[in-house]
């Protein structure tokens, strides 16, 4: 009696403990009543995909991103908090640098294993190990690397060298590998060992992912077939404690020209969609309003996590009059005082974009300090400074010149596959010539300029070959984004105007230092005060002359349901894949 | 004939040597090489970029690189992948067979559309069907071949969307069909084929129609046929086997370019109409510098017209008696 009453007792906490993820009924305007399982999504990939193995990926859209679950963690957009994923409960140490996490014990491979502890403390000696690995760079902060633990068999702790609010960004990245698999072979071969598993020729009965869909069928350079991985349905519910997901699988074609993934969606051919310019747009309103297709559209959802931007060689040691004269604060502001972005918008994006100003992008609107805009349009007041730095005289071709007879001459490169940034271009041409400065356009592949601005020895650091350039940037968090270390440093990967080691001038100084500051603090609203110092540097100095972010548009054909609800349908929640929706939710009404 | 051909075979050689140079410079004489797009990436390490450097070889001079290719090329080692990490053969083969199927059903269509024209023309010439066909064949040829693939891409959705029907606007097979067997799937294939072939045939048919028809009319204004048919020779005899075997020699002639047109590729109809062919492989292997494919796929197709030009000499002179090469 007494053993049985423990074991009754046992059984009910056991039952209590059971606690799958559940994908809460916010994400989704479909109830779980109304929803039908089955069928296969249809999608387009306009490039190839180059491996089965997460370690080596590298275009997008990748296999091991689709068919993998997540991590630890994952982000809440109705709260913009981090919630357990993987993890059922998890704490934070008093000292804001240690996580320990609990895993759900329904966890399960597509082949049945358990998702344990053991596969997180692989994966990330692996992912520390392995330079190779797109997660290698988060697997250490300013070079101190971070630490982990196991404390049971569903219990681990990570350790983080500095307690920055990155961190649980920084741990949502860090996708499990099936120990299993990746263990032995990281064993007897190390880091080559675990890169050469899972080629793309690879049987994908073999693969073993956590994700919603795994592989079930690739034709390289044609198309690829997922379909539901069923262990997924055992620890990811929806609000009614259906399994899901729903979908049946999903099927990527790859194709190629831009003209053709538009007509496979007019054709009907393609489920999802995204427009990225107005003329696209155009189309499919245009066949929706004749009744010919029956799609949803979602125009202007938003601006993209994208920013384009122009900045100026500061390390042009060849040339020691145009040296000083981009490392010249008020040229710089005369500069940004002849970019008319409102024009800009107007007649490259065909109004659909908005105007940057700081490394904030504009989605994030809340983050964006005060009075961004003081360096705008402005062709007389660039007149003015340019006249007060000693360019007073104009020569015979109406070019500014200075006392010494020094053309205001200089040339802007940019990319010849991005046909909006040399638009971007020859608007800032038209609108310099106005006021008596020569700008000459080169528009040369991407990897030439990449090149030229990046360059790989500190000799040509020092000497980079161009004047001005115009390239953008994508991607980031949404935790701290006033920017990446890659951009904020001097030298920097990512820094377009000073890739000189050492910061040239005090302002780059006090931006980094900002920058560090602002990781480590926790409260929200004195981040954003920091960012606002940060943001107000770079309006004051313009060491990136930001331009434009264009607007988001999604479009996917009617038999597609259970998309976000309005409120965080924008691009800050929309997935690169799928668009604004949670693809374990999806389900398909025809 | 042995002599002549032994001297042409010999003569491949510097041909094939200097052309594989000028190849091997020009793709080297682009700024950056393949790894200049993996150093944007910033989770990618300098030292390990270095490390790539040194296992592709690419640290090596020019001259090294070449030698090292030319020597594996010759032993039917293509080369690596950078991209795709895997020989080159092994990526390109697929993509050839593939382009294979649109350039022979082209091919086929081509000539056999083309000639029927051609004769035709210079059999009416200046009727009206026959100043309709030119004024097509002229547009044809002012016509690029991707260009056309758009607005026939273009009319195909709105056909499509007018009338529900579903004719295949890309891609070799329909994502549809879940493991047909293998005529199911070779039916699937022409469907797909048939668009992109017709529109390769075209300008094909465009400018061999056109030649046909000067090369006919010149021959039948010549004095033999004349004869012929004065000795009171059919119509058909004359036309096909006297004139048109005269006409068609610069034709023959002109075979030779067929042989490495088949492994060329389709071009960018292949790219409009996503045809996994060798064009958009190249394509891509251009813009990423993957030095080895762009390389040995090229000389590749130069050995192939090198040998392509010699068979069509010999052709020639097994068509023409009054050819012969000492």
């Amino acid at each position: 009696m007494h053993k049985a009453a423990v074991l009754i007792v046992a059984l009910a906490l056991g039952g209590a403990t059971a606690s799958p993820f559940v994908n809460p009924a916010n994400q989704s305007v479909s109830a779980p009543a109304s929803v039908r399982t089955g069928g296969t999504l249809r999608l387009s990939a306009a490039g190839d995909f180059d491996t089965f193995n997460p370690l080596v990926a590298q275009t997008r859209p990748n296999i091991p991103e689709l068919t993998d679950a997540g991590g630890l963690v994952s982000v809440d957009p109705n709260t913009s908090e981090y919630v357990g994923y993987m993890a059922e409960t998890f704490s934070l140490s008093a000292d804001k640098r240690t996580y320990t996490f609990t895993l759900r014990p329904e966890l399960k491979w597509s082949d049945g294993q358990a998702i344990t502890a053991d596969d997180f403390i692989t994966s990330f000696r692996i992912y520390a190990a392995d330079e190779d690995s797109g997660l290698n760079g988060y697997m250490s902060d300013n070079g101190k690397p971070l630490t982990y633990k196991k404390l049971g068999a569903l219990k681990l702790s990570i350790t983080f060298p500095r307690g920055a609010v990155q961190n649980l960004e920084t741990i949502s990245y860090l996708t499990p590998l099936p120990d299993h698999v990746f263990g032995p072979a990281f064993a007897s071969g190390g880091a080559k060992a675990v890169n050469d598993l899972w080629p793309i020729n690879t049987d994908p009965s073999k693969l073993v992912v956590s994700g919603p869909f795994k592989v079930s069928r690739y034709t390289r350079g044609e198309r690829l077939t997922l379909v539901r991985n069923p262990n997924y349905g055992l620890w990811n519910k929806d609000s009614a404690g259906r399994p899901t997901p729903y979908l049946d699988g999903l099927q990527y074609t790859v194709v190629k020209d831009a003209n053709a993934q538009l007509a496979q969606f007019l054709a009907g051919n393609v489920d999802v969609y995204q427009p990225d310019n107005r003329d696209k747009l155009a189309q499919i309103t245009a066949a929706k309003t004749a009744g010919k297709l029956d799609v949803q559209l979602m125009a202007n959802a938003g601006p993209n996590a994208t920013v384009d931007y122009l900045y100026f060689n500061f390390n042009l040691a060849s040339s020691p009059f145009k040296q000083k004269l981009f490392r010249d604060v008020r040229f710089r502001q005369a500069m940004s005082m002849l970019v008319n972005k409102d024009a800009i918008i107007d007649q490259v994006l065909g109004g659909l974009g908005v105007p940057a100003w700081t490394s904030v992008y504009p989605l994030y609107s809340e983050w964006v300090a005060p009075n961004v805009d003081k360096y705008k349009f402005n062709p007389a007041a660039a007149a003015a400074l340019l006249k007060k730095m000693g360019f007073t005289k104009k020569g015979s071709d109406g070019v500014l010149m200075d006392a010494k007879g020094n053309r205001l001459s200089f040339t802007l490169d940019t990319n010849s596959e991005n046909n909006r940034r040399q638009q971007i271009a020859r608007l800032f041409v038209d609108e310099a010539r106005k006021v008596g400065v020569e700008v000459k356009t080169n528009f040369i592949p991407f990897t030439q300029l990449i090149s030229l601005t990046t360059p790989a020895t500190a000799a040509e650091k020092a000497d980079r070959k161009f004047d001005a350039a115009i390239t953008g940037l994508s991607g980031g968090g949404f935790i701290n984004p006033v920017g990446v270390a890659a951009t904020l440093a001097c030298g920097g990967d990512l820094n377009g105007y000073d890739q000189s080691p050492t910061c040239l001038q005090p302002w780059e100084t006090t931006q980094y230092n900002l920058y560090l500051k602002s990781t480590t603090e926790f409260d929200q609203a004195k981040r954003k005060a920091i960012a606002n110092q940060i943001q107000q540097l770079q309006v004051e100095n313009q060491g990136l002359i930001y331009l434009i972010s264009q607007n988001a548009h999604y479009a996917w054909d009617s038999r597609v349901e259970g998309e976000f609800p309005k409120k965080i349908a924008t691009p800050l929640w929309a997935s690169s894949y799928f668009g604004p929706r949670n693809i374990a939710l999806t389900w398909l009404s025809k | 004939m042995l002599p002549f051909l032994l001297r042409r075979l010999l003569q491949l050689i510097p041909t094939f040597l200097l052309g594989t140079v000028v190849l091997f410079m020009i793709v080297q004489a682009a700024p950056g090489d393949f790894l200049t797009q993996l150093s944007q990436n910033p989770k990618i390490s300098a030292d390990r970029i270095d490390a790539l450097r040194v296992m592709y070889g690419l640290d090596q001079s020019g001259l090294v690189q070449y030698w090292r290719w030319l020597t594996h090329f010759l032993v039917g080692n293509l080369g690596l992948s950078f991209s795709a990490n895997r020989p080159v053969w092994e990526v390109v083969a697929p993509r050839l067979i593939n382009s294979l199927v649109l350039v022979v059903i082209s091919t086929v269509l081509t000539y056999s559309l083309a000639i029927t024209i051609g004769v035709f023309g210079a059999l009416r010439p200046y009727s009206l069907a026959d100043r309709l066909l030119s004024g097509l064949a002229y547009f044809g040829l002012g016509i690029p071949s991707f260009f056309f693939a758009l607005l026939a891409l273009y009319a195909l959705v709105v056909v499509k969307q007018n009338t529900g029907w579903d004719l295949p606007i890309g891609g070799k097979t329909s994502g549809a069909l879940d493991d047909p067997g293998f005529f199911r799937n070779a039916w699937d294939v022409l469907l797909h084929a048939l668009i992109p072939s017709v529109i390769l045939a075209l300008r094909g048919i465009s400018s061999e129609s056109r030649f046909i028809r000067g090369q006919m009319l010149e021959v039948l204004g010549q004095d033999y046929v004349r004869t012929a048919r004065a000795k009171g020779l059919g119509s058909r005899a004359v036309i096909y086997k006297h004139a048109f075997r005269n006409a068609a020699l610069p034709l023959v002639a002109g075979l030779g370019a067929l042989l490495p047109a088949l492994i060329g590729g389709a071009g960018f109809v292949e790219v409009v109409f996503n045809w996994p062919g060798l064009t958009p492989l190249l394509l891509d292997a251009l813009g990423t510098q993957d030095l080895y494919v762009v390389v040995s796929t090229t000389a590749l197709s130069t050995l192939l017209y090198i040998i392509g030009n010699v068979i069509s000499d010999l052709a020639l002179a097994a068509v023409d008696p009054r050819i012969r090469y000492s």
